[in-house]
């Protein structure tokens, strides 16, 4: 009685337009309210938890890094630069903008700024070297995905706090499937662009490449100092990133100057924004979590799942399909805090290793990020091309089949994820 | 009333980009400390056989800068305690400027009537996650002003638990009212639904701001 009107309160609320977190939160408290001894002040308490979470710190500065990213001017540099290096290949600037998308990946950990700092630059330089406007669109919103696999990663740091596994080594677990497919869409693009004949641009020469790679360094400097100070130990990975959001201020008002002191405080009210309203929604998750466990749901479906005798294959298909709805109706970080607490106790249980269940996790949310209703990425390109959002979607549907062959990769192939930190001994 | 209104809108925002800078300040500057010293302590081995002198010194300075982190304790709860502020008293900031996303898909096949009425049944139970909220956290601040804890780290400065947790209630009554100005909005027609987040807009808003410098 209590989970069917838990969740039926759930989609009844969200689908009336109640903003996503007050219908977690309503939803849950008033199954407490109605099914469970607990007090209403413990709702309060569990509410406040959140902010006293030190993983989760790390959300609002990565954020904050992100803004500065994207309003100072790196994000041109690093496009400049990922032009410059594989421009001259057939497809070359489509190529780049996923070169570009995974730089900026690496320096951010939101996949719709990913696609709104490459985005709103890219798809209009290819559409003015007579590439179709479609396509474009539509490898950036795919390539933007990437913000949320290579680390770092707002999604997997909320994974971490809701399983306590290790931050750092679910970022490390990251490179290589991010690489990965990162490469994946490029040869796919090389091989169409090769059909249609798209255009190719001239070869830069080693000057304009050096001088490119310059402007960009400052930029790309991140990646080491956030990646490298994690992994030598001298940061944990929210004082990584912190250190990251200062970096990236400095370098947006001192280095680049494309911005002026007077403009930061909107950049600053724009990530507290984003932050915000993230929090809101994990705290509320949190809350509807709670209502879950108490409830012992995570017990009796492991009992059940173990009692029906699934192979771990069949698990792994099974928690692939049920992400995918979801990712498709869901904001990514709610959808991790529900089910993560219910699918890591039967994985564990499975010895599917939980660092490998979170980067599968984090592959559905990337496509649940280009999959309608609910797909940031579709929304964000929409704006900044101007093209209607069915036409987006469209576009964007054609990638999604190697994101699709991409995840069952990533499932079934434990060694792309786990390889890495295994090899750095994490 | 209205330059009221304004005077607490831009405090509002203020208030929250302070809470913002703040707490990633405090982290940072206690980041740079906390691995300041390991570097002069090696710079300080390093000099160990050249020069006894240039050795000492940078022990000295490595101690010093040593000293404060050790006794830097409250920058973390302190960042957390900026955190919390940052949360709950953002919440009704977000409500104003629409920040909460939501799905309206399906609202927006109803006709325009039929879209009043469901936008009014949101904000009631907007208003009553709201107002269920502010009671629950209220009962349990005056709980902790009873006991009169100090916070953890914090207390050496005189701050109490419930100095930290007040912003909760103070968050959820805040939200309650932004709601109520929203539904009255609804009902004199002036507005037709919540106000909900256009991401794609906002993510649009920092690469214009980044293009038109």
């Amino acid at each position: 009685m209590t989970i069917p009107f838990l969740f039926l309160a759930l989609f009844a609320l969200m689908f009336i337009g109640v903003p996503v977190a007050i219908s977690l939160g309503l939803a849950g408290s008033v199954t407490i309210i109605l099914f469970s001894p607990d007090s209403v002040r413990s709702l309060a308490i569990k509410l406040f938890e959140t902010s006293e979470h030190y993983t989760l710190l790390a959300i609002p500065f990565f954020l904050l890094a992100g803004s500065f990213m994207t309003t100072g001017g790196v994000a041109r540099r690093l496009i400049d630069f990922a032009n410059a290096s594989v421009g001259h290949i057939r497809g070359g600037l489509a190529i780049g903008a996923v070169l570009a998308c995974m730089l900026f990946a690496a320096l951010s950990g939101s996949s719709p700024a990913t696609v709104a700092a490459v985005g709103s630059i890219a798809i209009a330089g290819m559409v003015r070297s007579g590439y179709p406007q479609a396509f474009a669109a539509g490898i950036v919103t795919n390539a933007g995905t990437l913000g949320i696999l290579i680390p770092p990663s707002v999604v997997m740091v909320v994974y971490a706090a809701a399983t306590e596994t290790s931050v750092g080594t679910l970022f490390m677990a990251g490179v290589v499937p991010g690489f990965l497919l990162g490469i994946v869409l490029m040869v796919a693009i090389y091989i169409i662009a090769v059909k249609k004949n798209l255009p190719a641009m001239p070869r830069a020469t080693v000057r304009e490449w050096l001088g490119a790679a310059r402007k960009a360094i400052w930029g790309l400097l991140l990646m080491v100092i956030i990646l490298g100070g994690i992994y030598s130990g001298m940061f944990t990975p929210t004082e990584a990133a912190a250190v990251a959001a200062v970096y990236s201020a400095f370098i947006a008002l001192f280095v680049y100057k494309d911005m002026r002191i007077t403009e930061a405080p909107k950049v600053v009210l724009e990530s507290a924004k984003l932050s915000i309203m993230l929090m809101f929604i994990i705290a509320n998750a949190m809350l509807f979590a709670h209502v879950l466990t108490t409830e012992q749901i995570p017990q009796q479906i492991t009992a059940m799942v173990l009692e029906a005798g699934l192979e771990p294959w069949m698990f792994l298909l099974v928690v692939n399909i049920v992400l995918l709805v979801a990712g498709a109706f869901m904001e990514p970080s709610a959808i991790i805090l529900i089910l993560a607490p219910i699918l890591f106790p039967i994985a564990v249980q499975l010895g599917i290793d939980p660092i490998h269940l979170g980067i599968i996790m984090v592959v559905n949310m990337e496509i649940g990020l280009i999959t309608p209703p609910v797909g940031l990425n579709l929304f964000v390109t929409s704006a900044v091309t101007g093209m209607p959002l069915a036409d987006v979607i469209k576009a964007a549907m054609p990638w999604l089949m190697i994101l699709l062959g991409f995840l069952v990769l990533v499932t079934y192939v434990p060694s792309i994820s786990m390889g890495l930190p295994r090899m750095l001994g994490m | 009333m209205n330059a009221m209104r304004l005077i607490w809108d831009r405090f509002e925002e203020g208030f929250i980009v302070f809470l913002l800078a703040a707490m990633t300040l405090v982290t940072f500057v206690y980041v740079i400390l906390n691995n300041l010293y390991t570097v002069l302590y090696s710079v300080a081995e390093y000099f160990s056989e050249r020069s006894e002198g240039v050795s000492e010194f940078f022990y000295t300075v490595g101690d010093f800068f040593l000293d404060i982190v050790q006794s830097m304790t409250w920058s973390n709860a302190l960042t957390k305690a900026l955190f919390a502020w940052l949360i709950f008293f953002g919440l009704a900031y977000g409500v104003r400027i629409g920040g909460h996303i939501g799905v309206d898909a399906l609202v927006k096949l109803a006709s325009r009537p039929t879209q009043r009425l469901i936008a009014i049944v949101a904000c009631l139970f907007s208003l009553g996650y709201a107002g269920l909220l502010s009671v629950a956290s209220f009962e349990w601040i005056s709980t902790l002003m009873q006991a009169s804890i100090g916070a953890d780290d914090l207390g050496q400065f005189g701050v109490k638990q419930w100095h930290i947790g007040a912003i909760v209630p103070i968050g959820f009554g805040l939200i309650f009212i932004r709601y109520l100005e929203i539904l009255v909005r609804i009902i004199r027609h002036e507005q037709v639904g919540l106000g909900l987040a256009d991401e794609a807009a906002d993510a649009m808003k920092l690469t214009e701001t980044g293009e038109s410098k």
